[in-house]
């Protein structure tokens, strides 16, 4: 006999999950790949949906971007003849600050653009605020105007301190980056300003035909996929750990029933009625959105209801083993009811095995989504989801122009992702239970 | 009597992590023709591995580290491979100790037999099935039933039979059978062990029998070799290995055999304690925490196997041979 | 196995009648129908549209209609007013109903100009996966442990995670733009297929090739193959008659659903490569609703992957004495 005691079967399982580095590696990978979706809108991207209107895609550029983030409100102002010094400009600068924060209660980048010393336009860039869209009624444009007015003279702004800027014209731009976001994005979006300014990173990825950058695409787009795919496998362990442990529990011609059902569920080609429900589903939007059921939560249901099936089994299986256990039988003779018998001895017993199938439902329900969003039938424009991006990168490739950068985009992602989650699940099989490893 | 096998010094291990783990560990052993060995021990002693170190079937990651095996003057274990498998179920054959396990459970039996006179005879296959069904008949088994049945629809004698049948098909010089009966109920023990006499004798066969029952092993072996934690503790003829054991192991295991001769004794005395993990095997002579006789020289020394005197050929290791020799002679 | 394949064959009927009967409902309860989306439609029109596919009618009697014990046509059932020349009809004479959006073409007919073309993208990708995965997977379990193993199994992993649309994106701009070998899409002839075909199969490729070296591992290390190896058996026949014959079972078991999977994955690679086959018809059909076609096959592809599953589990009984039939029923 060895000198060495019991070791406790979980802390065993951590030691051969930990001592697959793929596995470690791919769970790395994931939680650095979630936190990023979550985070979007807090990386230094470019905008995922403003058009460049450039006519035609880009390849990628492998550099550093500057400040470009197109989630802006410009002031822009043209000056008619350069500033006479380096040191009048930036007086004029502050002066032109303090007037913008005065009017937006915002304070103002200043950016010059033209040759270095001597600019030809300043820019006033803020954060994108809707109040101070021109498309949208505000008239920022004319207040500045006039605050600008009852400053200058005939020969331009008086500059605080002395000496005089002329000015050609004032413009107000605004470009909204990303369209209505919730709370927690507002403050990320308010935070990553803070953080990196108006810079932003290049189009390392390229860019598409309507001039959108690939990367950021790319990385909102996971923040579909992946909410999609959480959800979905989360519908799927619920009704697939639901049904197994009710089958399995009570046994008998209950459960030779429930579980003949599945096997007739397993003979129907799936992803064919997921398309067929999920078009009927559309004829219903109105009333579903009416019930607060937008098309998206309609599609991860049906989604989840499709893979629930090898979840069911697998849980019957082990609830079956389990309910003849000793300690089963033993709360049972005690009197502890179905209820109680069922939450505290059976359902942390089946923790482990679900943890591992719910790591195989995420790639197969990722499968599927990106396939329906691929053939059109999933997710929608404007929201981005890698099957899509797929899809018109297929879309997008003849002959004359082989864009292959937008094949590589989504390819690289939704292919790092779904071979992260096949060997993070691979990994957690073989670790906790080495038997189920070597079937497959 | 020259032999018809030697082994010299063979050895086996295993490489871990923590470094190379010996399991077989200079075992020595002659079979001349016609003869029956037996080579006895607990599980894990080493002796189905010594078999198959001979045989060149040592399974990866196992690896043979040293070593010759002479049959007929051609050392085995340094035959090429297409050599060695001619050698291989024409002169050398073995019986396993699991028949379901050692048949193929999706070929019938016929195809199972025939395959190796087709391999080593070239025979045709109908003839190959006349030879096959003779051999059967020598088992005692109806061919024609047999043949065309699957290992899984035998009973466990009769897949024992046909794995003899298929051993024998060639008659080979050696056989080596591998607990042969272990699988079997005792009374189809007796049968089978009568049947491989019977074969041996008929054919001039040599048999390695390995088995864990000494005492069974006594009345059908002329030679004993008892192995444990991969070293030769003691070998002698089987009647005076049985009558005047030396080794305290090999005293253990006659001990804890019920006998057929003199008083029964209930309840059988065993040997305290397990055999060696091999990974964690102790220093020096590898029985010292289980045997009676231990002294500080046994926990750090590895006794050598030495022969007590000529002409008789009984070998023993421990360090206390004199003293029991003496205690005997008194 | 006449008991056998009656039990299966029993079952499957549940299984279709239940697939019918719950898309039938669903797809005649939705409001609006195939034809209030298209734009401009006359009332009178609409009206004549909705006459000729029975749209009027009650739920029951289209459903009976649909499902064929009574045909209410001119030459339908004498119980039901016709001259009884034809008494039922329907999917009990395996015809199922017109298309809604091909007006001149029934779903039959589709589908016989198609299926054939799906079929041999199907055989062909079976053949890909077979030819690619046993072989692969053979391999990778006798050269256990090396670096060609390690490969050969990231290769099934990758081929296992990549969705096929991926894949095609790459290999088109490999094969197809980057190195000019193959067509771009389309259908006609070989050359035509084997970009497609590939695609589809490889998922599948990889999955072979893990079941396979899982098997062959496991079994390698199994008694009777130590006893093939004793009795002087060349290593080739060691390997293929003892070792891989024991280890083929959940190959050939796996076929079955890959069968299924192939079906569903030409949906993409249909549409990927413009292949005028079922899956293209299909997701066309669901973006029409065109629900006669989307249901039909949908019914047609049930049909199929349970008598292949059906075929599948008797070839396994087979080729494994020891597998009776009851139990696989």
């Amino acid at each position: 006999m060895s000198a060495r005691g019991p070791v406790h079967p979980a802390r065993q399982a951590w030691r051969r999950f930990r001592s697959s580095r793929g596995a470690l590696a791919s769970l790395l990978f994931l939680a650095a790949s979630g936190l990023g979706a979550l985070l979007a809108p807090l990386l230094p991207l470019a905008s995922p949906r403003v058009l460049a209107l450039e006519g035609e895609a880009r390849a990628p550029r492998l550099e550093l971007g500057g400040p470009r983030w197109a989630h802006r409100v410009s002031i822009r102002l043209r000056l008619s003849e350069p500033p006479r010094s380096g040191e009048l400009l930036a007086r004029a600068e502050r002066l032109l600050v303090a007037n913008v924060r005065e009017l937006t209660g915002a304070r103002p980048r200043v950016l010059r653009h033209g040759p270095g010393a001597a600019p030809e336009e300043l820019e006033l860039a803020l954060l994108y605020r809707s109040e101070l869209d021109p498309a949208r009624g505000a008239d920022l444009e004319a207040r500045f105007a006039s605050v600008l007015a009852s400053q200058s003279g005939p020969d331009g702004l008086h500059v605080p301190g002395g000496g005089t800027l002329a000015l050609a014209r004032v413009e107000v731009t605004a470009q909204d980056g990303y369209g209505p976001l919730g709370a927690l994005d507002r403050a990320l979006v308010a935070l990553r300003h803070r953080l990196f300014g108006f810079f932003q990173l290049g189009p390392w990825l390229g860019t598409d035909a309507k001039g959108r950058d690939l990367l950021a695409r790319c990385v909102f787009g996971s923040r579909v996929s992946l909410s999609v795919a959480l959800a979905a496998a989360l519908v799927s362990v619920l009704v697939g750990v639901g049904y197994g442990a009710l089958a399995g529990y009570f046994g008998g011609r209950l459960d030779s029933a429930m579980m003949r059902l599945v096997d007739v569920l397993y003979s129907i080609p799936f992803l064919f009625v997921v398309i067929f429900v999920i078009t009927l589903l559309g004829e219903y939007r109105a009333e579903l959105a009416q019930l607060g059921i937008g098309r998206m939560t309609a599609f991860f249901v049906v989604l989840g209801l499709s893979t629930w099936l090898t979840m069911a089994r697998v849980v019957r299986a082990q609830v079956l083993a389990l309910r003849q256990a000793e300690f089963v039988r033993a709360a049972r003779v005690l009197g502890a009811s179905h209820l109680f018998v069922l939450r505290v001895h059976v359902v942390p017993h089946l923790l482990g095995i679900v943890a591992v199938y719910l790591t195989l439902t995420l790639p197969a329900v990722m499968l599927y989504e990106s396939f329906l969003s691929f053939l059109g039938l999933g997710v929608e424009p404007p929201q981005v989801s890698w099957g899509i991006l797929a899809s018109d990168a297929l879309d997008a490739l003849n002959p004359l122009s082989v864009a292959w950068w937008l094949v590589l985009g989504p390819a690289l992602f939704l292919g790092a992702t779904l071979l992260a989650l096949n060997v993070l699940g691979d990994g957690l099989r073989d670790a906790l239970d080495p038997r189920l490893g070597r079937n497959a | 009597m020259t032999a018809l096998l030697t082994a010299l010094d063979l050895a086996v291990e295993l490489a871990t992590p923590e470094g190379r783990v010996p399991l077989l560990d200079g075992v020595s052993f002659e079979v001349a023709a016609g003869e029956t060995l037996a080579l006895v021990g607990e599980s894990g002693s080493g002796k189905t591995l010594t078999a198959l170190t001979v045989l060149g079937l040592v399974p990866p990651p196992l690896r043979v580290s040293a070593g010759r095996a002479f049959f007929r003057e051609r050392n085995l274990l340094r035959l090429p491979g297409r050599e060695l498998r001619a050698l291989r179920g024409r002169e050398l054959a073995i019986v396993f100790q699991d028949p379901l396990g050692a048949l193929h459970p999706l070929l019938t039996v016929a195809r199972q037999l025939t395959e190796v006179l087709e391999v080593h005879e070239r025979l045709a296959r109908r003839a190959a099935r006349l030879r096959a069904a003779a051999a059967l008949e020598e088992v005692g088994l109806e061919p024609e039933r047999v043949l065309a049945a699957y290992p899984h629809e035998l009973s466990g004698g009769m897949r024992q039979r046909v794995a003899i049948a298929m051993a024998l098909l060639l008659r080979p010089a050696l056989l080596f059978a591998d607990e042969p009966t272990t699988a079997l109920d005792a009374h189809l023990e007796v049968q089978v062990l009568e049947l491989l006499r019977t074969l041996q004798r008929r054919h001039g066969t040599a048999v390695v029998l390995i088995s864990h029952d000494l005492a069974r092993v006594a009345e059908f072996a002329d030679r004993v070799q008892v192995l444990y934690a991969g070293r030769t503790q003691e070998s002698a003829a089987a009647r005076v290995l049985f009558e005047r054991p030396l080794h305290p192991y090999t005293r253990g295991l006659l001990a804890s055999t019920p006998t057929l001769r003199g008083e029964p004794r209930f309840p059988l005395p065993a040997i305290p304690g397990q055999p060696p993990d091999p990974l964690a095997r102790p220093p020096g002579c590898a029985f010292h925490p289980r045997c009676p006789l231990a002294s500080a020289r046994c926990r750090a020394e590895v006794p050598p196997l030495e022969s007590l005197r000529a002409p008789s050929d009984h070998r023993t290791a421990c360090f206390e041979t004199p003293r029991l020799l003496l205690e005997r002679a008194r | 196995m006449t008991l056998f394949l009656l039990r299966r064959a029993g079952w499957f009927l549940v299984t279709l009648w239940l697939v019918v009967s719950v898309s039938f409902v669903l797809m005649r309860a939705v409001r609006g129908g195939p034809f209030s989306s298209e734009r401009a439609l006359h009332p009178a029109v609409e009206q004549s549209l909705r006459e000729r596919y029975h749209l009027d009618w009650p739920l029951w009697k289209q459903y009976l209609q649909y499902v064929g014990p009574l045909d209410w046509s001119a030459q339908g059932h004498r119980l039901v007013g016709g001259d009884g020349t034809r008494p039922w009809g329907g999917l009990l004479a395996l015809d199922l109903g017109p298309s809604f959006k091909y007006r001149d073409f029934t779903v039959g007919e589709i589908l016989a100009q198609s299926l054939p073309v799906s079929a041999a993208l199907g055989a062909l990708a079976l053949l890909w996966a077979l030819a690619l995965g046993l072989p692969s997977g053979i391999l990778a379990a006798v050269r256990r442990g090396t670096r060609l193993d390690l490969a050969l199994r990231l290769a099934a992993t990758l081929g296992i995670a990549l969705p096929n649309f991926v894949v095609a994106g790459l290999l088109v701009l490999v094969f197809v733009f980057g190195l000019g070998w193959l067509p771009p899409a389309g259908w006609g002839d070989l050359a035509h297929f084997l970009l497609p075909s590939f695609v589809l199969g490889l998922p599948f490729a990889a999955y072979i090739a893990r079941l396979t070296r899982a098997g062959l591992l496991e079994v390698l290390n199994q008694d009777f193959v130590r006893t093939a190896r004793a009795k002087g058996l060349p290593p080739h026949l060691v390997l293929v008659r003892h070792a891989l014959r024991a280890s083929l079972l959940p190959v050939v078991t796996y076929l079955g659903p890959a069968t299924a999977g192939i079906l569903t994955g030409s949906l993409v690679v249909e549409k990927i490569f413009a292949i005028p086959g079922v899956g293209t018809h299909f997701v066309n059909s669901a973006l029409n609703r065109d629900y006669p076609l989307a249901m039909g096959v949908t019914l047609v592809y049930t049909v199929l992957v349970y008598a292949l599953n059906t075929l599948v589990d008797a070839a396994a009984t087979l080729l494994d004495p020891r597998i009776p039939l009851e139990e696989a029923g």
